[in-house]
């Protein structure tokens, strides 16, 4: 009996102790998850049972949920696109280059062209207005054919935008699409001789004397540009144009517009090399300095720890 | 990572050589398109039947220019033709052709006819592919009337496009 009366003495004075334990434990505290149990409670009421929704399109193109109980509808928020930030600062480079085409296609037979350079302001590696002047020039006597064409040096000149659809990407890599409105100021001559009937056993020369044009046209291209060391890229492009005005003549259309190519040439392409200079006002991050696919994996080579054995003392 | 950038450098020459390449065979065979029209402009002209209308062939006739060099023919007594080139003289303001007939009853010098032709010429360059050449704006037309009931001028340039731009109507017996 005195152990029963012990053991439920120990018992009942376990109990208080654990219940004035406890006591302490349940004091009111105000912290961050207390101050936002009312919105959670608030978010729980808005939560749509999963079980019984289905969708369906507005006349806007959302998704709409709708809780077929309750006949709530939430437009869901997880579908509608989110435009992405910007991650470049709007003054963020501005480049130079030359473009090589025409030499190179010239060393190859090309019979037209000479050399043109750039100037590009880069707004968030996004939008890139362009300048362009370049030089063009044209001597051709094809074989086989009657005349003897010649254009000589003269300037033109190009405007217009590209839009880097790698913007948020690294500036290592750009692929572009472009829109260009150029004009050239030139002339053109033509000597050739008459391929005309032998009936009148006549030989006749053509002549056309030097005829001033001003040709104006527009272009859309497709550019691809690669960092290939430092500053310096290199880029592909191809371009289609169409011309929009040009002065007549009576003696027909130049074969060649400088800036354009030649008048049958809708398409053409260029390759060029660019600098660019950082207008951000910072050093590039050492990391951005490796060749694209040649980044470091570990930024800090590990301590190579001495692997001789040691004396146990 | 010195080795993949020298590698990277090494392979950009050929890497531009062959997109080069490949877009200049793109570019050129995209923009050679020939030449589709004639290398010259002369006048093409198609013969008409002054009752019904209709082009007509004829035979048993002569067709030359006048003055032109050993008075060389267009067309012999042998051929049957319906239409035929006629070209002019760049150097001249006019060219003229005449018409003989040589069946045994039209036979006869009084009844051969001339076509003249006044016209200004201008040097052109047409295309790349098709050269350079003389157009033609004929100006004026006078004739003979004794086979031939009129002439007809579609278009009065005469370019390098092969089309007819004149039509002679004879008196034909239906």
């Amino acid at each position: 009996m005195r152990i029963l009366k012990a053991i439920i003495a120990a018992a009942v004075i376990a109990m208080l102790s654990f219940t004035a334990t406890g006591q302490r434990r349940i004091t009111p505290v105000e912290n961050p998850a207390t101050r936002t149990q009312h919105i959670s409670k608030k978010l729980r009421a808005d939560t749509l049972d999963r079980t019984n929704i289905v969708e369906k399109t507005d006349s806007r193109g959302n998704i709409i949920l709708v809780d077929t109980v309750t006949g709530k509808e939430v437009v869901d928020s997880t579908k509608i696109p989110v435009v992405p930030p910007m991650k470049y600062p709007l003054v963020y480079s501005a480049s130079i280059g030359v473009n090589v085409w025409d030499p190179i296609m010239r060393a190859i037979g090309q019979k037209y062209g000479l050399v043109e350079f750039s100037g590009e302001f880069n707004m968030h590696n996004r939008y890139i207005p362009v300048f362009e002047f370049g030089l063009g020039q044209a001597d051709n006597t094809p074989d086989g054919n009657n005349y003897h064409y010649r254009s000589p040096i003269a300037p033109y000149f190009r405007i217009g935008m590209n839009y880097n659809f790698l913007y948020n990407s690294s500036p290592d890599y750009m692929a572009m699409a472009g829109i260009r409105y150029g004009f050239s100021p030139f002339s053109y001559s033509v000597e050739a001789t008459s391929t005309g009937s032998s009936y009148w056993g006549e030989s006749d020369v053509i002549s056309i004397p030097s005829q001033h044009v001003t040709a104006g046209y527009f272009a859309i291209l497709f550019n691809l540009r690669v960092r290939i060391a430092g500053p310096v890229y290199v880029g592909w492009a191809f371009s289609y144009h169409s011309i929009l005005h040009e002065s007549k003549t009576p003696h027909g259309n130049p074969w060649y517009i400088p800036g354009y190519g030649t008048r049958t040439s809708a398409i053409s392409g260029a390759f060029s090399v660019t600098y660019t200079l950082d207008l951000t006002g910072r050093q590039r991050k050492k990391k951005e300095t490796h060749l694209p696919g040649t980044e470091p994996i570990m930024n800090e080579v590990p301590q190579i720890y001495n692997t001789e054995e040691t004396e146990i003392k | 990572m010195k080795s993949g950038r020298f590698n990277r450098l090494r392979l950009l020459p050929i890497i531009a050589a062959t997109v080069i390449a490949v877009m200049t065979i793109a570019v050129e065979s995209c923009n050679d398109i020939g030449c589709t029209d004639l290398r010259s402009s002369i006048p093409l002209a198609g013969f008409y039947s002054s009752s019904t209308g209709s082009q007509v062939t004829i035979d048993s006739l002569l067709i030359g220019g006048v003055s032109a060099p050993h008075d060389s023919l267009l067309v012999d007594s042998g051929a049957r033709t319906s239409s035929l080139y006629l070209p002019f003289r760049a150097e001249k303001p006019s060219t003229t052709y005449f018409i003989k007939y040589v069946r045994k009853e039209l036979d006869f010098p009084e009844l051969t006819d001339t076509i003249k032709f006044d016209y200004t010429s201008t040097a052109y360059f047409a295309s790349a592919d098709c050269g350079a050449m003389f157009i033609y704006d004929i100006k004026s037309i006078s004739y003979t009337r004794h086979l031939i009931d009129s002439v007809a001028i579609t278009d009065s340039l005469i370019n390098n496009m092969d089309m007819e731009r004149i039509k002679i109507f004879f008196r034909t017996s239906e």
